[in-house]
């Protein structure tokens, strides 16, 4: 129940932070905090950020209420195949799942806005503005994921992450 | 393997139940059930993101400013030469201008008023592909309406496409779905300027009409007030099988630099 709580507050916390970061061109705390603690093995976190997180978020920039936190859905659907698979049990494995979700997370994002406000439109600029966009929040995702876990997770026991 | 079994079932069900919601989410959204909650969730959370932007701008200030200082000194260096001709050019203006007006009174014809305008601070930017949007801290109890024009001095940024009671959202132009129909200013050519993954583009221009590098593109459109200033012409593509002529503009404002905003709400 206390990590449930926990989650929601962080959750509140990051929706807030994220739309800061709006003004930096690109970056999306949602997406990448998802990400960062579904790869720590956190998903209850993972999962509350997403919904709960994304949708504050969406409320505050009045649009598309639901679209952030599906996308995120997509990619962390993806991302628990992967471990299904057991391809994201070593560190690297993880850095280009991380990098990975994110591309699809990212793409999720925009073809849920094009199909809510305009009808699908794919060309070559959509998928560079794709990778431009999914190579901003990697970077920020791998930094992240590599900071919490040295600073949160002691490695040699099962210890959760103290956030 | 048994733990590890469940714990992978357990994920999957938590994440299809948030699609799920998330799903019904988007539906009721677009039967526009939760606008009530975007008008009350203003009061609790607009100080929080505004002073979370103001943060950000000033983090993201600084850090730029380390970064780009050798730019910075060439540009201050150009824009001080630029200023200087426009101070003479201002006072050459405020002549005409001054004559203008004296003339009209002759012919009796009435001097236009000026714009009612209302000042705005922006709370976030949407901007996901090509629809962008800002949200802005005025709705319903500031007198906006859907429609209202959203401008920096003479510049259009966009259009107010949403009000709620202490907040709307503004459509920019640089959304694909903003269709304004513009005049190149040194030429009078005239086009459609709409927003892209290029940035903004103006399209259906003659062939036969003039559009150069540098001209300066504004509004001419019966909605919006005539003149606002949309951009600077950077690229006219070169296609001579097209039928019609295509431009590429840079607009008159950066997102990231702006503060405050003016809703136009009479002119």
């Amino acid at each position: 129940m206390k990590n449930i709580i926990k989650s929601i507050l962080i959750a509140i916390g990051v929706a807030v932070v994220a739309l800061s970061l709006t003004f930096i061109n690109s970056l999306n705390l949602i997406w990448i905090l998802a990400i960062v603690m579904f790869a720590l093995d956190q998903e209850v976190s993972a999962f509350f950020i997403s919904v709960l997180g994304g949708f504050i978020f969406d409320v505050m920039l009045k649009g598309d209420v639901g679209s952030t936190g599906l996308a995120v859905i997509v990619g962390l659907l993806l991302f628990t195949l992967s471990k299904s698979l057991r391809l994201s049990e070593k560190t690297i494995a993880k850095v280009i799942n991380i990098v990975v979700v994110n591309i699809v997370v990212v793409t999720s994002s925009l073809l849920i806005k094009q199909l809510l406000d305009a009808g699908l439109n794919l060309n070559l600029d959509v998928l560079v503005n794709i990778l431009k966009t999914s190579l901003a929040n990697s970077l920020l995702s791998v930094a992240l994921f590599f900071i919490i876990r040295n600073l949160f997770i002691d490695q040699n026991s099962d210890k959760t992450v103290k956030v | 393997m048994g733990d590890k079994s469940d714990n992978l079932k357990n994920n999957i069900l938590r994440l299809v139940s948030g699609g799920v919601i998330c799903l019904l989410l988007i539906l009721i959204n677009g039967m526009g059930w939760l606008n009530p909650l975007y008008s009350w969730a203003d009061y609790i959370l607009e100080p929080v993101q505004y002073w979370s932007g103001e943060f950000s701008k000033t983090v993201e200030n600084s850090l730029s400013t380390v970064v780009e200082i050798g730019t910075l000194r060439k540009r201050n260096n150009e824009l001080l030469v630029e200023n200087a001709k426009l101070k003479a050019e201002i006072s050459k203006n405020n002549e005409c201008e001054t004559e203008n007006e004296s003339l009209k009174k002759q012919l009796e014809v009435e001097v236009s008023r000026g714009w009612d305008l209302k000042k705005a601070r922006i709370l976030g930017i949407d901007r996901n592909g090509t629809s962008e949007h800002v949200v802005i801290d005025v709705g319903n109890e500031d007198d906006i309406e859907n429609g209202d024009v959203v401008v920096i001095g003479n510049i259009l940024l966009g259009e107010i496409r949403d009000v709620y009671d202490t907040s709307s959202r503004v459509r920019l132009i640089s959304n694909q779905n903003s269709n304004i129909i513009a005049l190149d200013q040194e030429t009078r050519a005239k086009g459609l300027v709409h927003g892209s993954l290029d940035g903004l583009v103006m399209e259906e221009i003659l062939e036969n009409e003039n559009i150069n590098v540098g001209d300066t593109v504004i509004t001419w459109q019966d909605e919006i007030p005539e003149g606002l200033v949309i951009g600077e012409i950077r690229e006219v593509e070169d296609n001579p099988t097209a039928s019609t002529q295509t431009a590429y503009i840079d607009p008159g404002f950066s997102l990231e630099d702006l503060d405050f905003v003016f809703v136009i709400t009479d002119y």
